[in-house]
């Protein structure tokens, strides 16, 4: 990464907290689902759950003081069932109305590739819970929220003509801690800042490092379905997990359903 | 591929079966090897069962002491907002000591502990696949199958690990859920009902019997479900369930074939448990599991095949770790032709419930199945001074003795520490007592042991009637 980039981003990141932008398909979809006499709740949630942005939306509302929850919401279900379905309804259109939209510029590709990733990260990290009885509910949403400043710093970098590799350099540089310190501020479980923080490290991760590395597994596997050039090796992650081979044949299985979520999400 | 490596014992299974057979072996001067596919020694037992659910137990009865002890203050419930890991917050820690016990006690024996899958290459030779694919294989003179057990997985509920659950995956739940459906009435699902049930959770039990935990004594299970009933729990008998499903938002829907449908935030499969066979293949070394896919095995756990023991839950019921780890070290002390002592079928059975249930020797039911005569003798915990301090007075222990009323051959205990006062009466059994000893020796005072005093009176009263008569 250059000394340039790596000055304007410190130097914008030190201004203050993040805005997650929301891509605009989603935002319209929510509203367009929230105005259909006809459309049922679960298809409200599933185009929420499919969209990194929007659900970072809905669980910063949810876990904010207006609402006080009796405990930390993790997952749509819990939000419903806590919150009610109205409100959960009434937080998604807000934030699909207030938010402000992802404005197409020079790296809206590598943005949506990163929504992509992002959607296989979480559901992988929910396969892979499964699979070892842990929580699936919360491994959902550290996966899906891992990076989720990794689109705002893109907007940061702006029309910067800067090459992806050096992108790239520079969100392995600033994404876990901006992550974490917006995960933090919404009053979600530490757990899940734990697991943008030490993305990299897991074992530094002290009570979350299962989870972080969890999530790392899955991330890996999301990339190799969907990114396969930046695959990495999983085998240590397995292992540490005691995940057998077949464990890991059996996750690679679920390849074309995750193909077919991130298709059909944004 | 090496050759394989040669020891005296292969033991597969690190759980308590696996274990306690291994040390045995070790300690009769063999040459072991344990192989456990988990990254620690300990099992289900150690990692999904037995331990874990009973710390859970001890939080719910500690909230319950204080609730019943500070009438008004605290409200039933109030547990709801508490993460699951603060209530189980010693689990993890307990886990590590229990483990840490283990691996120290399997390396003083010079037992070779080793982390990965076994397969049987033939009926004494194994090849053991680590986690990332590394293989090794090991030849025994003898080979102990001691792989346990999982959760059954039904083909007609769709067990998600996330809305549907399963006695493995209740216990990774973040928070505890406002209500939960249980399916079954075995001990699994009666613990778990009731242990929820008294943290709050609006729970109901469905079984297709009439009264859940149907081997128990029926006194004892009426005091189960009234003490249920009481923590605001609901047992649905006689029940078929229709279909399971998650509706997609929030709430799982439960649907009997009577047209009653429930509804919770989660649910938990708790019918029936099988053996961790998967993997083994187990016709190579020329063994075949029975129709409920366990090993049919004798007393001594020989399956059939020379040379090869199968113990714990992998050869069926009862599925307890005090008989698995009892079931080790015999099968160990027949391969080597050693005696393996008295007390075979005196092993206790103990239902982390709350109350708790527990039982040793003959039972009322039993004896009536068998047509034999008993005298049976009484105390109501309420009797007890100290179960008045402890404001623990729903308990009720009894005595079966024969039918003349002299000689301890069972005992039942229902109530909070059930499954610790029973040990009193099985000493007592195997010591050959007459009821009378237990009145004319003298116990601290006030203590539980007292229950065994007035249930002894009340053998003796009863079997004066008789003589009268």
């Amino acid at each position: 990464m250059s000394s340039a980039l790596d000055s304007s981003l410190r130097a914008a990141l030190g201004k203050g907290r993040l805005d997650i932008p929301l891509l605009p398909e989603s935002a319209s979809q929510v509203v367009a689902l929230a105005g259909d006499p006809d459309c049922e709740a679960r298809d409200l949630i599933a185009v929420v759950k499919r969209d990194q942005s929007l659900m970072a939306h809905l669980m910063r509302v949810a876990n904010s003081v207006l609402l006080a929850p009796e405990v930390p919401i993790v997952s749509l279900q819990l939000a419903v069932s806590r919150l009610g379905l109205s409100r959960v309804r009434d937080i998604a259109v807000a934030a699909a109305l207030k938010s402000r939209v992802f404005a197409p510029g020079r790296h809206a590709e590598l943005v949506r590739r990163l929504f992509r990733l992002a959607l296989a990260t979480g559901f992988y990290s929910q396969e892979v819970a499964r699979l070892r009885r842990k929580n699936v509910e919360q491994a959902f949403l550290a996966g899906l929220l891992r990076d989720i400043a990794a689109p705002a710093i893109c907007e940061l970098i702006g029309e910067s003509e800067v090459e992806a590799d050096e992108i790239l350099a520079a969100l392995a540089e600033f994404v876990p801690a901006a992550s974490a310190e917006m995960i933090e501020s919404w009053r979600l479980p530490a757990g899940l800042a734990a697991v943008a923080r030490f993305a990299a490290t897991p074992e530094l991760a002290g009570a979350a490092a299962d989870l972080c590395r969890a999530v790392r597994l899955a991330h890996g596997l999301a990339l190799e379905v969907l990114e396969p050039e930046r695959a990495t090796d999983m085998e240590d992650d397995a292992a540490a997990l005691n995940l057998y081979q077949d464990d890991l044949a059996r996750l690679r299985e679920r390849r074309d359903f995750v193909l077919a979520l991130v298709e059909s999400s944004a | 591929m090496s050759e394989s490596e040669h020891f005296e014992f292969v033991v597969i299974g690190a759980g308590p079966a696996g274990q306690k057979a291994a040390i045995q072996a070790a300690k009769a001067g063999r040459r072991v090897i344990l192989i456990e596919r988990e990254n620690r020694p300990g099992g289900a037992c150690v990692l999904r069962g037995t331990i874990p659910s009973k710390t859970l137990h001890e939080t719910a009865i500690s909230l319950l002491r204080v609730q019943r002890g500070n009438t008004g203050l605290i409200e039933r419930g109030s547990g709801l907002g508490l993460p699951m890991a603060a209530m189980m917050a010693r689990v993890d820690d307990v886990i590590e000591a229990h483990q840490n016990y283990m691996a120290d006690q399997i390396a003083r024996n010079g037992i070779e502990l080793v982390h990965g899958r076994a397969r049987f290459i033939d009926a004494r030779t194994v090849e053991v696949e680590a986690p990332g694919g590394m293989r090794r294989r090991v030849g025994g003179d003898f080979v102990v199958i001691a792989t346990g057990s999982r959760p059954r997985d039904p083909e007609d509920v769709p067990v998600d690990h996330e809305n549907i659950l399963d006695s493995d995956s209740i216990l990774s739940l973040a928070w505890l859920p406002r209500s939960l459906t249980v399916l079954g009435g075995g001990v699994i699902a009666s613990e778990y009902a009731s242990i929820f049930a008294a943290l709050g959770v609006e729970v109901v039990q469905i079984d297709r019997y009439e009264m859940p935990l149907g081997f128990m004594s029926r006194p004892l299970v009426e005091r189960f479900m009234s003490s249920f009933a009481d923590l605001g729990g609901r047992f649905v008998g006689q029940a078929e369930v229709e279909d399971v499903v998650f509706d997609g938002v929030s709430a799982v829907r439960t649907r009997l074939k009577d047209g009653r449908v429930f509804e919770s935030e989660k649910l938990l499969f708790a019918l029936g448990r099988v053996a961790n066979l998967e993997g083994l293949d187990i016709a190579a070394a020329g063994l075949e599991a029975n129709s409920r896919g366990m090993f049919d095995v004798d007393e001594h756990g020989c399956s059939g095949v020379p040379g090869i023991y199968a113990i714990g839950d992998v050869a069926g019921p009862p599925g307890l770790a005090a008989s698995a780890m009892e079931q080790g070290r015999r099968a160990v002390l027949h391969a080597l032709g050693l005696p393996d002592g008295d007390g075979r079928d005196l092993i206790p059975t103990g239902i982390y419930a709350i109350p708790e249930l527990a039982s040793v020797g003959l039972t009322e039911a039993a004896a009536a199945k068998a047509g034999r005569d008993v005298v049976v003798g009484s105390a109501e915990f309420g009797e007890l001074a100290r179960a008045q301090i402890a404001g623990n007075c729903e308990g009720l222990l009894r005595i079966v003795a024969d039918g003349d009323g002299r000689f301890v051959l069972g005992v039942e205990v229902v109530g909070e520490s059930a499954t610790e006062i029973l040990h009193l009466g099985q000493a007592a059994i195997l010591a050959g007592w007459e009821v009378d000893r237990l009145v004319d020796n003298v116990f601290n005072f006030p203590t539980m042991a007292e229950a065994y005093r007035v249930a002894a009176l009340d053998v003796i009263g009863r079997r004066c009637l008789l003589v009268s008569s």
